[in-house]
């Protein structure tokens, strides 16, 4: 507790970082809000603008962007029917019919409250939750730590999408591509294909923003042809459609059990908030006394996904504290912050005296920028989805893309990047349209280095090769667990497909395989 | 190929492709040197891991699409794992699969620009690649009005200019081709 104030005393005496906590509370909802938009790409984009800032005034702009943008999905998926991400996929499903009976001032208050209140709750399990594992974490050694990376590769990759066989493909292909340039131990060129300025590697800037920005550029120019203007009227609000006192209270045992919901999926790497906001929704609607309500326009169909959405942001981020795993595209985004300011993420964050003040400072900036984006939101929602109604994609697209070059130039300086952002544009885009993971790919790109070096550190140390990660009994939990998750997704992908087909008496193409 | 429903056919591009990758992978690791590295498997055995892994992968993929093809209809096709909450999370987060919605046109011409930006980038340096991008994007992205275009490129390179070359102080070569500052400065229109 006594971190907590000191991290709010050391946020309040950096006004630059106060400030950018508030700009992130509002980037983050326009993005999210923006349909196609996502939160990532946000970040993608402006991760080289905090190159120029402090370390706490880049990581509070960059972790609230990903808070922020969560809610303001909403805004989109309230008004237009179209989830501004896919974390608000399920709050369409009662915000929609709500805005058609005119009541959208109501349901993006009731999002907005529901936001606050899961994102507040996530926030304090990972303030708490985080220093206890670290204080576990901080005595494994390389043989564990590749057996966790083992693990967050197989269960990212089993989970993250459609299909298990491509999604484990997305993590191959973003550690492969990780590995090109110089190797650590040996500083032999690995896979440069001749090119020197490969050497050092394929920066992270470039290869965000080509499989997050440059690829829904490309999708958003497809649907350019077909976009209709969207109806300004929905959008507007009258003075007493707002959230009750009685609904409010109505909602609260819900949104605690959902935001329950949205922590514990959020601690577990790859399950993010589109699986919680699902999960929460299924749940509530399964308890609900009137359940065929749900789904015709109700403020508890709004509170419950909501609520499970942004609770999974922060204990999204105690994989990355705790053993410098980041579960999410976002802890993926922000490793690459830490490393930049030269802080080693991972549970030796909490034992150094500096990154530990950072990191409490952080997780008030967290609690700071929620309360923001919840004022921002609760009074401003209904304007902000109105302006972004106005601003046709015809006009806003070309701009993100030049936006995204500069981006991608300004990381280091070199025309290349901008390149490397083009051809990832293109392997994004082609990733999304056959269902392999860009966020598994991304996350696996992250981590892969890492992992290369706990292998190989660990095999130094073995006696007996490669024995030595069944021989710890840590290790081997960990690997049990990896092929566990791996042996059970498979099986519930294929369970029903097999049931299906022996029904129709057909045999389908195997796109889930 | 009527034997085969669009999902299989676009899942044996996919086998094709990831296999065609997994040996150009497995290629480039034969290519790295062992090195002096006390180190007991080498810099190359990751390399060498991930690459037999993508092929493997690749021909599951590619079975899977073959064998199970067979009289598949389009309705069947459908992934089974959209039934389920995760199934709905899914579905949520991927896009719509393949490309026989695909606009190609507008997608090969964002993949032009792109690299017309990078020419352009070399040959007349940020600014002027900014502007004649960002007008080129209004055309793809359906604006016809000539004015719209015009001003909304000008005004928005000279912005950018400011805020990245300017505020951001991002290295700012000079075209190859021409040299706008060289050219502003002998007309004593910059300092």
């Amino acid at each position: 507790m006594l971190d907590l104030l000191n991290g709010f005393q050391t946020l309040f005496s950096n006004p630059e970082a106060v400030a950018f906590v508030f700009l992130a509370a509002f980037v983050g909802i326009v993005a999210g809000a923006l349909p196609g938009l996502t939160a990532s790409a946000a970040i993608a984009m402006l991760l080289p603008l905090s190159f120029h800032l402090g370390p706490l005034s880049a990581l509070g702009f960059l972790y609230v962007i990903g808070k922020s943008g969560r809610y303001g999905g909403s805004i989109a998926a309230i008004l237009f029917n179209t989830p501004g991400t896919a974390a608000s996929a399920a709050t369409m499903q009662d915000g929609y019919p709500m805005t058609q009976r005119g009541q959208a001032g109501k349901a993006l208050k009731t999002a907005t409250v529901a936001s606050v209140v899961g994102d507040y709750f996530g926030e304090i399990v990972l303030i708490f939750g985080a220093v206890t594992i670290a204080a576990y974490t901080s005595n494994f050694g390389p043989t564990e730590y590749f057996c966790i990376y083992a693990m967050a590769f197989i269960v990212i990759g089993s989970v993250v999408g459609k299909s298990v066989v491509k999604g484990i493909l997305s993590t191959i292909f973003g550690a492969i591509v990780s590995l090109i340039g110089l190797d650590t131990f040996s500083s032999e060129p690995r896979m440069t294909m001749g090119f020197d300025e490969l050497q050092d590697g394929l920066a992270l800037v470039p290869l965000l923003i080509g499989v997050f920005v440059i690829s829904e550029i490309i999708i958003q120019a497809e649907r350019a042809a077909k976009n209709s203007l969207r109806d300004l009227d929905v959008a507007s609000t009258s003075g007493e459609d707002h959230l009750t006192w009685a609904e409010f209270k109505r909602c609260v045992p819900l949104m605690m059990r959902s935001s329950v919901v949205g922590s514990i999926i959020g601690m577990m790497p790859g399950l993010g908030s589109s699986v919680a906001c699902f999960v929460a929704y299924g749940e509530e609607k399964r308890r609900s006394k009137e359940p065929e309500k749900w789904g015709t326009g109700i403020v508890e169909g709004i509170a419950a996904p909501e609520s499970a959405n942004n609770a999974v942001s922060g204990p999204s981020m105690i994989p990355l504290l705790t053993l410098g795993i980041p579960g999410s595209t976002i802890a993926a985004i922000l490793i690459g912050v830490f490393l930049i300011h030269g802080i080693q993420v991972g549970p030796t964050i909490f034992t150094n005296q500096d990154s530990r003040e950072l990191i409490f400072a952080l997780f008030a900036a967290g609690l700071l920028g929620i309360a923001a984006y919840g004022i921002l939101g609760y009074f401003g929602g209904p304007l902000i989805g109105r302006a972004i109604a106005y601003v046709p994609p015809r006009l806003l697209y070309p701009f993100i893309f030049v936006t995204a070059v500069a981006a991608a130039y300004s990381s280091r300086a070199s025309i290349l990047d901008v390149g490397i952002a083009l051809l990832f544009g293109v392997v994004g885009y082609v990733m999304r349209r056959t269902e392999f993971s860009p966020a598994a790919f991304v996350i696996a790109f992250v981590l892969a280095k890492n992992a290369e070096e706990a292998f190989r550190q660990a095999l130094l140390l073995s006696d007996d090769g490669i024995l030595i990660f069944v021989k710890e009994p840590v290790a081997l939990g960990f690997l049990i667990v990896g092929v566990a998750v791996l042996i059970f997704r498979s099986w519930s992908v294929l369970r029903p497909r097999r049931a299906s087909s022996s029904g129709a008496g057909t045999t389908g193409a195997v796109g889930s395989s | 190929m009527a034997f085969f429903s669009y999902r299989s056919k676009i899942d044996l591009g996919v086998a094709a492709g990831t296999i065609a990758v997994g040996l150009f992978f497995l290629w480039q690791a034969s290519e790295i040197s062992i090195g002096m590295a006390d180190d007991v498997v080498g810099p190359s055995a990751v390399p060498y891991f991930l690459a037999i892994a993508i092929i493997g992968l690749g021909l599951i993929i590619g079975a899977f699409a073959f064998f199970g093809a067979a009289g598949g209809s389009e309705a069947s096709a459908e992934p089974a794992a959209s039934t389920s909450v995760a199934g709905d999370a899914a579905k949520a987060e991927t896009d719509a699969f393949g490309f026989r919605d695909s606009d190609l046109g507008r997608v090969f011409g964002v993949i032009a620009i792109g690299l017309v930006y990078i020419a352009l980038f070399y040959a007349f340096g940020y600014v002027i690649a900014t502007g004649l991008t960002l007008a080129m994007m209004m055309v793809v992205f359906g604006n016809r009005n000539l004015l719209v275009i015009l001003g909304t490129a000008v005004v928005g390179a000279l912005a950018y200019q400011y805020i990245f070359m300017g505020l951001m102080g991002l290295h700012d070569p000079p075209g190859l081709l021409f040299n706008l500052d060289a050219a502003l400065k002998s007309l004593g229109l910059s300092t």
